[in-house]
């Protein structure tokens, strides 16, 4: 019940998409990920609904997306890591508080000793727990996933579909959390075209 | 200490700058673990807002939607 209320809310966003973009086009999975998507923005206390959060979202239950992301090696753990990382204390602020006299390092081992390992994730600075609003970059995402499934005779936009349209836009925390992990975009690409076909 | 000497005096202001927005997140992240760890041992919004010398309703604004996920 939760879900399908969810999912109301999510189409309400989605659907002012340009072009009378409908959530109806999208498939169970990729339905499904788009409002993980939005859990996840929230567990993390963030107040926008980013590209890596959907990332995040398409790497959580196995199928289209996930797959080939896992085969590339990103796994969910992988983009939590260098999601959370870089959403609240990143290596930019290591060395930034390096110049101040205090090694994070020390700070945040001591931190994970009192605490736990999980401790830091769940507190994260962030905004208050709330309306987690969809980013404009995720909107026009959605729109190239819309497009790829089109361009590729899919009759539904798909998982594989999503991501494409992450790695078609090529912008955004998404795409550079793929870069950084040192998986070429083309290659995704050309993994997750295969697969489709295959399926088709 | 050069080095924080010279970064607190502004020495070079985008380093300054960026130290200060490090030491506020990190702030912001030892205060969020420290309140929930607080409420944990069932301390009150009161005692702990005291503790961090902000209102109660400062605290409890920004931290009683938060929960333990």
């Amino acid at each position: 019940m939760r879900l399908s209320g969810d999912l109301m809310k999510m189409s309400g966003d989605v659907m002012k998409l340009p072009g009378g973009m409908m959530f109806e086009r999208f498939s169970r999975p990729a339905r499904e990920a788009v409002v993980q998507a939005r859990h996840e923005a929230q567990t993390l206390g963030h107040k926008h609904l980013g590209t890596e959060h959907l990332l995040l979202a398409l790497a959580w239950q196995p199928g289209g997306a996930h797959d080939a992301l896992v085969a590339a090696g990103l796994t969910r753990e992988r983009i939590a890591e260098a999601l959370t990382g870089a959403g609240a204390l990143g290596s930019a602020d290591a060395d930034a508080l390096k110049t101040v006299g205090i090694d994070l390092d020390a700070v945040l081992s001591r931190i994970t000793e009192t605490f736990g390992s999980d401790a830091l994730r769940r507190a994260m600075p962030a905004g208050r727990r709330g309306r987690v609003g969809v980013s404009p970059r995720v909107k026009k995402v959605l729109g190239l996933a819309l497009r790829e499934a089109v361009h590729l005779g899919s009759n539904a936009i798909g998982t594989e579909h999503v991501l494409l349209g992450i790695l078609r836009d090529g912008q955004g925390r998404a795409a550079k959390i793929i870069t950084d992990a040192g998986v070429s975009p083309d290659a995704l690409r050309r993994v997750l075209v295969d697969g489709l076909g295959q399926a088709a | 200490m050069n080095e924080l000497a010279a970064a607190a005096s502004g020495a070079d202001v985008r380093t300054g700058l960026r130290a200060a927005l490090a030491l506020r997140r990190l702030a912001e992240t030892l205060e969020a673990l420290q309140v929930g760890n607080a409420r944990r041992q069932n301390w009150s919004w009161q005692e702990i807002a005291e503790a961090l010398e902000v209102t109660k309703q400062a605290v409890h604004k920004k931290y009683a939607l938060r929960q333990e996920t």
